[in-house]
């Protein structure tokens, strides 16, 4: 066990340090629409010109091809300099692109890798269906060959930035005849190709860029298919073991960051008895406390993520874990902050609009990415060995 | 470079540990007989005790030249997180404590303390400032350790009177409640916190065995016990409390053992990671061992399971004394982010 830097990575975080406060673009992150895509695309342009776009990228494909401890400092400073995290480029940088690099063709990876890390293209997940979720291997929407190409019908639902896509990693059933994970085909969709119609769902925090996607004869060139025909789900469960998840880095200290600011608050605002501030109040500390402990731990755990990475040749089923307790304790400090704001969380105006949205925006982290009943599952059956049961 | 995973040299201590404490102090030393009743004696013997000190537990953190193996408090912690696992005597980690105090200043206790000659108590004061305390284990003990959050002391077993007998939640160690005599001395103090800190990582290393052993005897009885012709482990009933019980053994690992890096680093959060740890790793020691009752059904609340001994050993780690206090004031404290 250890915890300590080297004389390189103190000086690869004063390298990475000093650029960042030069390049992290300034002004709020729109919520949606062009706005948003022009400043996600802007921020990762940016991060190429400097040298640092694909992180974890192996360097042969233009990445950066960091070690897990220096992934770990440029998040970090990151999440010091405010930098934004995630967004649209998501998909592209963390799982369509580390996916090509591992399964696509020569043709697939120079045209689409240096999209991704130039800023020039945006890729949104196709996954999900209306009635395949958590059982993502019954999904059915539909593509036969036809000559060259792929003709698809179908829906797909619950995908971020479908809207201002230019990409999609779509996985489709090409053999009807076959049950479930057998039969799908994992396929590179143009989000501008003709028959794509897309509907923006509204949601229950008002923000969200989350669209249903239809497909009406929509016609794919074989050649983007990834893997083989039918060979779809293989592909889609890819290990990717240079993607460690240390992206989760920055999650992880921008809710200690979070929580930092409800400490400030919990001095300012009345506590219950409507008189005294609400950190006199018993009940109000022992809260703080707790999420204060919990906050460390989380930051521990991901050390603990990063440790296992150095020595797991692939990712094992351990990352639910984390995952799972993010989502939980996120959602334990929004209810916190809006407890914390009494009967101001009823209107909102200038002052606290985004811890309400954030409150909210918060339920989507026990849903999004596998439900954490779907993750308990997995963390009882891949990580305890428990048996396999009904669901 | 970060790693919060033992080093090969790490394992074998964990292994070594393990292994004589599953052979000499099974949990099975705590089933009651075929009478209903528990073995009498239950303290460690001065036997047993010195083939411990042979194994070097008792130095492992102390300097080479002074006696010791000069690893760090991570190491003692990896044993910690084994006496916690097997329920033995809370006085093994606060001997390993105190033989820090005597580094400084008492070279013939320190002698006899790393040689398995003389044990130390804790003294767990009933509330912060009080001078009636509970005394762990204190048969056999000639001293006791009183930690005041960062600030720790020793007294000879002379120091406390009116000593009595009492009837312990947690029937694996011996309780007796006394009272520290006011104004007496103690024989070797520490201000600064490394004795302190120290004894609260061990703590929390018990404290988190408590809760991995815990979930292991849950996940294992999951896997073999059968209810509608199948492990029941197959259900989500239970398995998505093993998952709970798998994420709160994992949180507590991580925090602990990032706590006794950053105090062996001399981090200056240190205290903070300490405090933390300390309530994490209380917290999932009580639940796991809750749930590893519930997850057990009717064999659960009976005394030939260990899951009460999980349970009452939760409660005793997770009490001592003035430590609470501390806790509560180190993480209110205000600190720059993370």
């Amino acid at each position: 066990m250890q915890l300590s830097y080297t004389p390189e990575e103190e000086r690869f975080r004063e390298e990475v340090r000093g650029w960042l406060r030069a390049n992290v673009p300034r002004g709020k992150r729109p919520r949606t629409g062009a706005a948003l895509r022009e400043y996600d695309l802007e921020w990762q342009r940016r991060q190429y010109e400097g040298g640092w776009a694909g992180i974890s990228w192996p360097c042969e494909y233009g990445g950066c091809g960091l070690s897990l401890t220096q992934q770990v400092i440029w998040y970090e400073e990151c999440a010091e300099a405010h930098a934004p995290v995630g967004g649209s480029t998501f998909v592209g940088l963390s799982h369509a692109g580390p996916t090509l690099i591992v399964r696509g063709t020569e043709e697939q990876k120079s045209f689409h890798l240096p999209k991704i890390l130039k800023g020039e293209a945006i890729w949104c997940q196709g996954f999900s269906e209306p009635n395949a979720g958590s059982d993502l291997a019954s999904l059915k929407t539909q593509a036969r060959i036809e000559g060259d190409n792929l003709v698809v019908n179908g829906s797909k639902i619950w995908t971020s930035y479908a809207a201002m896509a230019d990409w999609q990693e779509l996985l489709v059933r090409t053999d009807p005849g076959a049950q479930r994970h057998r039969g799908l085909t994992w396929v590179i969709c143009d989000m501008h190709a003709p028959g794509i119609t897309i509907r923006k769902i509204p949601t229950l925090s008002g923000t969200g860029n989350l669209c249903q996607v239809f497909y009406d004869e929509v016609r794919l060139p074989l050649g983007n298919v990834v893997g083989e025909v039918n060979g779809g789900w293989d592909v889609s469960m890819t290990t990717l073991g240079f993607e460690r998840g240390t992206a989760f880095i920055a999650h992880q200290i921008h809710l200690a960051a979070t929580l930092e600011q409800l400490y400030v608050m919990a001095h300012d605002v009345r506590g219950p008895d409507g008189c005294r501030p609400a950190i006199e109040d018993g009940a109000t500390v022992e809260q703080l406390l707790k999420l204060r402990a919990e906050v460390a731990a989380l930051r521990a755990m991901t050390y603990l993520s990063v440790s296992r990475g150095a020595r797991q040749a692939v990712p094992g089923p351990e990352g639910n874990i984390i995952a799972l307790h993010y989502a939980e304790l996120s959602q334990r400090i929004h209810a916190f902050a809006v407890e914390l704001l009494g009967n101001e969380a009823l209107e909102t105006h200038a002052e606290n609009p985004d811890w309400l949205t954030d409150y909210l925006d918060a339920f989507k982290n026990t849903i999004a990415g596998g439900t954490s009943e779907i993750r308990r599952n997995v963390i009882g059956e891949r990580l305890l060995g428990l048996p396999r049961g009904g669901r | 470079m970060i790693d919060l995973l033992p080093s090969a040299e790490q394992q074998q201590i964990i292994d070594s540990v393990a292994a004589f404490l599953a052979a000499e102090l099974p949990l099975a030393r705590l089933r009651p007989g075929s009478d209903g009743e528990r073995s009498g004696d239950i303290c460690i013997s001065a036997e047993l005790w010195q083939r411990m000190a042979g194994l070097g537990w008792f130095g492992l953190g102390i300097p080479e030249g002074r006696g010791g193996a000069g690893l760090t408090v991570v190491e003692e912690m990896l044993l910690a997180r084994e006496v916690g696992r097997y329920a033995a005597s809370p006085a093994i980690a606060a001997t390993i404590a105190a033989a820090h105090l005597a580094v400084r200043g008492d070279r013939d206790l320190l002698e006899n303390l790393v040689a398995g000659k003389q044990r130390v108590a804790i003294a767990s004061r009933l509330c912060a400032g009080s001078d009636e305390c509970h005394l762990l284990d204190a048969r056999g003990a000639g001293y006791c350790l009183v930690v005041d959050g960062s600030e720790a002391r020793l007294y000879g077993t002379a120091a406390f009177d009116e000593v009595r007998a009492v009837i312990s939640l947690d029937d694996a160690i011996v309780l007796e409640r006394a009272r520290l005599a006011p104004r007496v001395r103690p024989l070797l103090r520490d201000a600064a916190g490394d004795v302190g800190h120290r004894i609260s990582l061990l703590n929390s290393a018990q404290l988190l065995g408590v809760s991995e052993a815990a979930l292991q005897q849950s996940v294992d009885y999951a896997k073999a016990r059968e209810q509608f012709g199948q492990a029941i482990g197959s259900f989500q009933a239970i398995k998505h409390r093993c998952a709970d019980m798998a994420m709160r053994a994992e949180a507590a690992y991580a925090q602990v053992f990032f706590a006794g890096l950053s105090q062996a680093g001399g981090q200056p959060d240190a205290a903070y990671q300490v405090a933390a740890a300390k309530v994490i790793s209380a917290e999932a020691a009580l639940a796991n061992s809750r749930s590893c009752i519930q997850l057990h059904g009717g064999i659960g609340f009976t005394a030939e399971c260990a899951a009460h001994v999980f349970l009452k050993r939760a409660h005793l780690l997770g009490q001592l004394g003035g430590e609470r206090r501390w806790i509560r004031t180190t993480l209110l404290s205000k600190r720059t982010a993370p």
